[in-house]
């Protein structure tokens, strides 16, 4: 009975450790741990019970994530189909720029929303064909869009950070200030973001054409897979993430600069790749990418509790990255060079 | 002739693997000059032990004897200076590299340390006049021949000075013209260069015309040594499985034909031109030829893979919409591609996913798939079609070939299809799992399916289809029906568009 | 015998076309170059700044080249160059505090940037090469490090305190000409050195073997890992000798490029005609990039255009290339 039940345990312990981002998932919380002993020893006495795994503390992390999070999990669905989109950070500023400069001249939310939605849709849609219709290399390709995009931000702003006035329309206030019970609506964004996604990954024809589009095109193509119109989908719906982005963004700041390098696509890969997605495609989930955004944020959560400088923190992280997927490398020996034997 | 002492000689090698002993003693030796066949079932040992004697393994146990002399190997490159060099499988050609780089790969010629490239052109010149290859060395590997690039291979070995060449498949992707330069060059050089050659094959025709002597292994271990001329393919093929294998090809009796299924009219396309025939149901159709004659082609043509330039498909009276890939399968064909890693599945996913991902669409509702459906359907075919599997969400890179082989049709069958296209079914398969696939394809014929076999094994054609169609530089010369009557010579003879034969055909009425 | 001269045509003319086809980049050098001068005035003028540009972010292109040969990619050089510029003004700084000589430290200065772009390539290689992790996402997180480092030692000093020495290497004008500066003269020397390394060495030839086809390579006995590796610290070499030719241009460490080089070094790469996918392209084709990149930025600096138009033409010209090179590679578009 005891056997039953120990050979239950393992195989559920083996099956969590096959799921995508586990190693990451147990950093995660090991590197969450070592947080709270830190800041316990340095503020020690000061206060009782938790400082750092608190919940409100973990909801302000969280928080902070959510637009990485969104255009993360967009972004989910382009890798998975074996490309990549490193346009998403421009095309931020430039939808972010979009939605200040509508708000300001028509201060209409529906408007707004629908309009950078639309633009949102353009821009997806523009990487999408050139990707697959033309079948160009993406990484150079959405390179090649990333500057367009930068141009695009300057012309809309003329090169100035625009700032909606604060007393806009409350509607639009409330997509990105307002909570819903407890819960802040950024993080409502979040959720609803990954549900939906991820059910559409897990569940629907869509999503598990998807894997197989990523794990090998031609056979995707041998079984009537439109793996064309799916690949431009894909980034079609990582615009409109992008775009859902930009609008919660700015209802929450209400100011954008053009001249920003945001640098958000790196961010947003690495988080996409922590969670285990593949690079080469067909292997990755939206389950994943959440851990791979949560690590991300609590490390650069942690680093700012401890006061640590804005440089020394990004010297930390990359290194702790850098680790952090040698060890997911290392046990999936997934992606190796081949050995000379 | 036996007193002569071996130039390698392996005994008793022994090479465990986590869980498995790979090896279990094997012996083996190779004379110089000698063409020595190896012959086992797909996970016998084969591969492992080449493995070993290129290096690329290390032995845990046994010895490994060049010349008398005990060696170690620890990499490819020392067995390559010791005089042993293998041509892989799958090619290890640089496509963007020139002929003459791919010939040096690894040890271009030097002089006062700098590359010297004039040796480099004129040697390869001379090693591709050796081997009787029109080609330029300024030619960029990836422009040539499957069967060209293979030449390249034999080329390196030859360049660096091997003793011993290992051949592991090298016809599986050759044509018959190119099989033929192949067989003669391995003769030059067994002949007059007196280097000693080890020949891997699932072909035993191949084996049997080819080797002087052939050892079979099974299990890890060596099960025979015969001298070629003392065996027949038979015994072969009783010591690889390990039991008389009675009839490979099931009987043919029980199936009926039905009603016209498939009309393809005219149809035209890059590399073929004018295909007609028609498909009735329950009816097994070989499609014979050389590789490149055109076959594949027009397969990927009717599924709406590739495009075509004229002409129509119709299934059932109707016909169907050109190059589109979902229509075919929509009005129920099904194409069991020949290249089953790179058209037909997907390696890193599931069994699951594989089974039913040309049925994705039927399983849902409004976008949504039915989980329960999906399981049921895939463990349905999967399991009819006897794949060895512990599970469902096992990842297909994990089977064998011939498992893997049975997913793909598992794959088609889901959607239960009128229509079954199976390209070159067996190829690289070992002969059990073969006999198995002839079996699902008899029964699936049976059950009134109509069934394309294109293959490029006459003796597969003549045991398993009914009729079957020539195709020659892509035209179909003939359809024989298949009898006593009609032997592997004349269906060869039409594939390669002998006139006299087929005028003979056409005056004797024999023809369609 | 006369099917045999008929597939010797044409293999010439396959051969041609392929040259052809492998050299578009010259052709779009010449038609860019005849726009510059015909349509915008005043471009002669103002010409030795391409040639004096081109020397400046030449040598990170080619380093990154090296990489891209071997099927990697680089997004760290960028900053890779902007550290060792920092650590060149850093050590060149604290020598010339102890001894006050300005050769010396200039010396001492360019060999610790040479030596921190050595590093960081070994870093990149470790990882990529040895470990395995996927090139892009190795060096977008190494890319943080360099970012935090080049940020946080710049933040206390960024200007060589004898500046005009650290400038003579940028700015010194050989015979009165503009542009024939000793950084041009190197970075001459370097490509000339690179292309016949890749040709005439055995080990410059691993480069393009390794990225074209890794598995042969191993077969025939290539350290594939090792031979990455090099490339990595070749790229950390190379965008070192950028960031030095940096900071002499400008008399103190430029440290806020780092993320728009990586950028515009790919854009060179890849526009000169080196493959993303490994296995194509010499040290010309680089050469020929940059100065196609450089003659741009130059025509939009003459006309007085917003920056927003070098960005749009770059991004354009970026795919365009790509489609030029899509619809000749002779393969029909349909084909997987």
């Amino acid at each position: 009975m005891t056997e039953t039940i120990e050979s239950k345990s393992k195989a559920l312990v083996k099956k969590f450790f096959s799921m995508n981002g586990a190693a990451v998932f147990v950093a995660m919380i090991v590197i969450a741990v070592v947080f709270e002993i830190i800041l316990q020893i340095t503020h020690a006495g000061s206060s009782s019970g938790l400082l750092f795994i608190t919940p409100s503390n973990l909801m302000m992390i969280l928080r902070q994530q959510v637009y990485i999070g969104i255009i993360a999990f967009g972004m989910t669905l382009v890798m998975l189909t074996g490309n990549i989109d490193l346009s998403v950070g421009y095309m931020l500023t430039f939808l972010c720029s979009v939605t200040a400069k509508i708000m300001m001249s028509t201060n209409n939310t529906f408007l707004t929303v629908l309009a950078v939605l639309a633009v949102g849709l353009l821009c997806g849609l523009f990487n999408g064909v050139l990707v697959s219709y033309v079948r160009l290399n993406s990484f150079i390709t959405t390179l090649g869009a990333s500057s367009i995009y930068s141009a695009f931000a300057l012309i809309v702003s003329s090169g100035t950070v625009l700032v909606i006035d604060s007393n806009c329309a409350p509607s639009f206030r409330a997509l990105g200030t307002s909570s819903i019970g407890p819960i802040h609506i950024l993080i409502v964004w979040f959720v609803i973001v990954a549900v939906v996604l991820g059910l559409l990954l897990s569940k629907t024809v869509y999503g598990q054409q998807l894997y197989m589009i990523g794990a090998n095109p031609v056979a995707a193509r041998f079984s009537g897979i439109r793996f064309k119109r799916n690949t431009t989908i894909a980034y079609v719906i990582l615009g409109l993430c992008v775009a859902l982005a930009a609008i919660v963004m700015m209802a929450n700041s209400l100011s954008s600069n053009p001249q920003s390098a945001s640098g958000a696509e790196m961010e947003v890969i690495l988080c996409v790749v922590l969670g285990g997605c593949a690079v080469s495609g067909g292997k990755g989930s939206v389950w994943g990418t959440i851990i791979g955004v949560l690590f991300y944020g609590i490390l650069s959560a942690g680093f700012t509790s401890l006061h640590m400088s804005q440089y020394l923190q990004w010297v930390v992280m990359g290194a702790i990255m850098l680790f952090a997927l040698s060890l997911d490398v290392l046990q999936s020996k997934g992606v190796k060079l081949w050995k000379r034997k | 002739m036996e007193q002569k002492s071996p130039f390698i000689e392996l005994q008793d090698i022994v090479k465990i693997f986590p869980g498995v002993r790979a090896l279990d003693g094997v012996s083996f030796d190779i004379q110089e000059g000698e063409v020595h066949a190896l012959c086992g079932e797909n996970g016998a040992g084969k591969s492992t032990l080449i493995k070993v004697m290129t290096g690329a393994h290390e032995r845990d146990g046994g010895d490994y004897r060049i010349d008398g002399q005990s060696v170690h190997f620890k990499s490819t490159t020392e067995a390559i200076a010791a005089g042993i060099s293998c041509v892989y499988q799958e090619l290890s050609i640089a496509p963007q590299l020139d002929v003459a780089h791919n010939l040096f790969i690894g040890q271009l010629p030097m002089k006062k340390g700098l590359v010297d490239h004039k040796t480099l052109y004129s040697e390869t010149q001379r090693v591709l006049d050796q081997l009787d290859m029109p080609i330029s060395p300024k030619d960029i590997a990836g422009d040539l021949s499957v069967g060209q690039q293979q030449m390249i291979e034999i080329g390196r070995a030859l360049i660096r000075n091997a003793r011993c060449i290992i051949l592991d498949e090298p016809t599986s992707s050759l044509s018959e013209k190119e099989t033929e330069t192949l067989f003669q060059i391995v003769r030059e050089l067994k002949n007059e260069h007196g280097i000693a050659i080890v020949y891997i094959s699932h072909k035993l025709d191949e084996v049997m015309e080819l080797s002087d002597r052939i050892t079979v292994i099974r299990d890890g271990q060596n099960i025979c040594t015969m001298k070629t001329e003392e065996t027949t393919q038979d015994e072969l093929i009783t010591h690889m499985i390990g039991r008389p294998l009675e009839n490979q090809y099931p009987s043919k009796e029980g199936r009926q034909q039905g009603e016209v299924l498939m009309e393809v009219e005219h149809l035209t396309g890059a590399a073929f031109e004018d295909i007609s025939f028609q498909l009735r149901a329950g009816e097994v159709l070989g499609f014979f030829g050389l590789v490149g004659a055109g076959r594949s082609e027009i397969m990927r043509a009717i599924f709406g893979v590739d495009k075509t330039l004229g002409g129509c498909v119709k299934v059932d009276g109707k016909t169907l919409r050109k190059n589109s890939t979902p229509a075919a399968i929509e009005a129920g064909i099904g194409f069991c591609t020949e290249d089953r890693k790179k058209e037909g599945l997907a390696l890193g996913l599931t069994i699951l996913l594989n089974a039913t991902s040309a049925k994705l669409n039927q399983l849902a509702r409004i976008g949504v798939i039915n989980r329960q459906r999906q399981l049921e359907d895939a463990d349905k075919y999967v399991k009819a079609m006897r794949t060895k599997t512990p599970s469902l969400t096992q990842l297909v890179g994990n089977l064998s070939g011939g498992n893997q082989q049975k997913v793909v049709l598992a794959k088609w069958l889901t959607l239960t299809p009128k229509i079954l296209i199976v390209d070159e079914p067996t190829r690289g398969i070992d002969v059990g799992s073969k006999a198995e696939i002839y079996e699902i394809i008899n029964e699936l014929a049976q059950d009134g399916m109509g069934i394309i076999m294109v293959s490029s094994e006459i003796e597969e054609i003549l045991g398993v289809c009914d009729s079957v169609v020539t195709i020659y530089e892509g035209h179909k010369t003939a359809q024989l029906p298949i009898d006593e009557n009609l032997t592997s010579e004349t269906v060869l003879a039409c594939s390669i568009g002998k006139t006299d034969v087929l005028e003979k055909l056409n005056k004797g009425g024999a023809a369609e | 015998m006369e099917k045999k001269v008929k597939e010797n045509t044409n293999g010439d003319k396959r051969r041609l076309t392929r040259f052809f086809k492998d050299n578009n980049s010259i052709l779009i050098l010449v038609i860019m170059l005849f726009v510059a001068f015909v349509f915008v005035d005043g471009y002669s003028n103002s010409f030795y700044n391409v040639i004096k540009y081109t020397a400046m972010y030449g040598p990170v292109c080619l380093g990154l080249a090296l990489v891209m040969v071997t099927g990697n990619i680089d997004l760290s050089a960028g900053f890779q160059a902007g550290l060792s510029g920092v650590t060149l003004v850093i050590a060149f700084n604290a020598v010339y505090g102890v001894t006050g000589s300005g050769a010396l430290s200039l010396v001492v200065g360019v060999i610790v940037a040479l030596l921190t772009g050595a590093l960081c390539g070994v870093i990149n290689g470790f990882f990529v090469a040895k470990v395995g992790i996927p090139a892009l996402i190795a060096t977008i997180a190494s890319n943080y490090a360099f970012q935090g480092f080049v940020y946080y030692f710049a933040k206390s000093s960024f200007a060589p305190e004898d500046a005009a020495i650290v400038k003579l290497f940028a700015q010194t004008k050989i015979f009165g000409l503009r542009w024939f500066a000793p950084s041009v003269i190197v970075f001459l020397i370097v490509v000339a050195l690179v292309f016949f390394w890749m040709r005439k060495t055995r080990f410059g030839n691993r480069l393009h073997v390794v990225g074209d086809n890794p598995e042969a390579a191993s077969y025939a006995g290539i350290n594939v890992q090792n031979t990455v590796w090099v490339a990595y610290v070749l790229c950390g070499i190379l965008s070192a000798l950028t960031g030095f030719i940096m900071v002499s241009q400008a008399g103190y460490a430029i440290y806020t490029q780092g993320s728009s080089l990586a950028t515009l070094t790919i854009s060179c790469c890849v526009i000169g005609g080196i493959k993303m996918t490994g296995g194509k392209g010499t040290a010309v084709h680089v050469l020929i990039g940059v100065l196609i990149m450089r003659v741009i930025s130059q025509m939009m600096t003459s006309l007085f255009l917003p920056q927003y138009w070098v960005n749009f033409i770059t991004g354009a010209l970026l795919i365009v290339v790509l489609i030029i090179d899509r619809f000749t590679s002779g393969k029909s578009v349909d084909e997987l």
